[in-house]
């Protein structure tokens, strides 16, 4: 319940609402530069990539025990879970590619990774806004209502998340417009 | 002396503000002082038109709404409405068409199994130092 706080997700930023940045600064302040994100032993991604695959283990198995396997209930919660790890998997793709081809033009490592996370977040932000503020509509002690709540808003979320991976991230007009 | 050229033009305005619309207006068929050719089906034959000022009204009216019945079973809901929800192709309209569906599946309100993007980057991080 506590991902309803922020956006964008607080392994990347402990930062609520805009703040200013330096022209170079990474806009993720736990993820301070590229070697942060993508260092083998101990970056970001790869400890990403591993808690991700556990969690989806994990996850897969409380489904199978919660819900009646073939319910509706049982596949919708499957599918959410595939394609949430799909989604994850595609997002931190679009983060090495779009660095890479920043690098590629010529631009410094602190720049590229400035750029590169300022989509990045955008993209956050764009998939927390369905999200962001709901914890407020939750009547505590009411587990229906909060559970409601929580359900409209994931459904609303995953439908930001297909927007943005079926046109590959980048060719996203959210993209385009923080670009400008 | 009037000018012919003004009068055309003036003319020509007023057929643009106000189209000559014929007397008997058919389904289907423009309604204006040009009417579509009669080469022209619209997808259908002549005699599946509808003719507006015969009598039968409720008879036409239950035609064209089996013709919207039609349309609706050929375009998805989910795909069809920008405001549905499309993931997997639910076509909620709005939080009420979502709730009713958890009524009935998910009845011990067990919203945490269903996850996204957001809620699967904070479980992930809770294991990190």
């Amino acid at each position: 319940m506590t991902s309803f706080d922020n956006k964008v997700p607080k392994y990347s930023s402990t930062i609520k609402g805009h703040h200013v940045l330096r022209n170079n600064s990474s806009y993720f302040d736990s993820i301070i530069s590229h070697s942060d994100w993508a260092d083998i032993a101990t970056g970001f991604k790869m400890r990403l990539q591993t808690s991700l695959a556990e969690f989806s283990n994990s996850h897969g198995e409380l489904i199978d025990q919660a819900a009646t396997i073939s319910s509706k209930a049982h596949s919708l919660a499957h599918s959410s879970l595939t394609k949430s790890v799909a989604w994850i998997t595609g997002f931190i793709q679009f983060i090495d590619d779009y660095y890479c081809e920043l690098s590629k033009a010529k631009f410094g490592a602190e720049k590229a990774w400035h750029v590169t996370t300022r989509l990045a977040k955008r993209v956050l932000d764009e998939v927390g806004t369905p999200r962001h503020g709901v914890q407020n509509s939750f009547r505590v002690g009411d587990s229906s209502q909060i559970c409601q709540q929580i359900f409209w808003a994931v459904l609303r979320s995953h439908d930001v998340m297909t927007s943005f991976s079926s046109l590959s991230f980048k060719n996203h007009p959210s993209i385009a417009t923080e670009l400008v | 002396m009037a000018n012919p050229v003004d009068n055309s033009i003036h003319g020509s305005l007023q057929e643009r503000q106000e189209p000559r619309r014929n007397s008997t207006a058919l389904f289907g068929q423009s309604a204006t002082g040009n009417p579509l050719p009669e080469s022209f089906t619209g997808g259908r034959t002549q005699n599946d038109a509808i003719l507006l000022d015969e009598s039968d009204t409720g008879l036409k009216v239950a035609r064209v709404e089996h013709q919207v019945d039609l349309i609706k079973q050929k375009v998805p809901v989910a795909k069809s409405d920008e405001h549905a929800i499309r993931f997997a192709d639910l076509g909620f309209q709005s939080s009420s068409d979502s709730n009713a569906w958890l009524e009935i599946e998910l009845q011990n309100h067990q919203s945490g199994l269903i996850v996204d993007a957001h809620m699967m980057s904070l479980r992930t991080s809770t294991a990190w130092p």
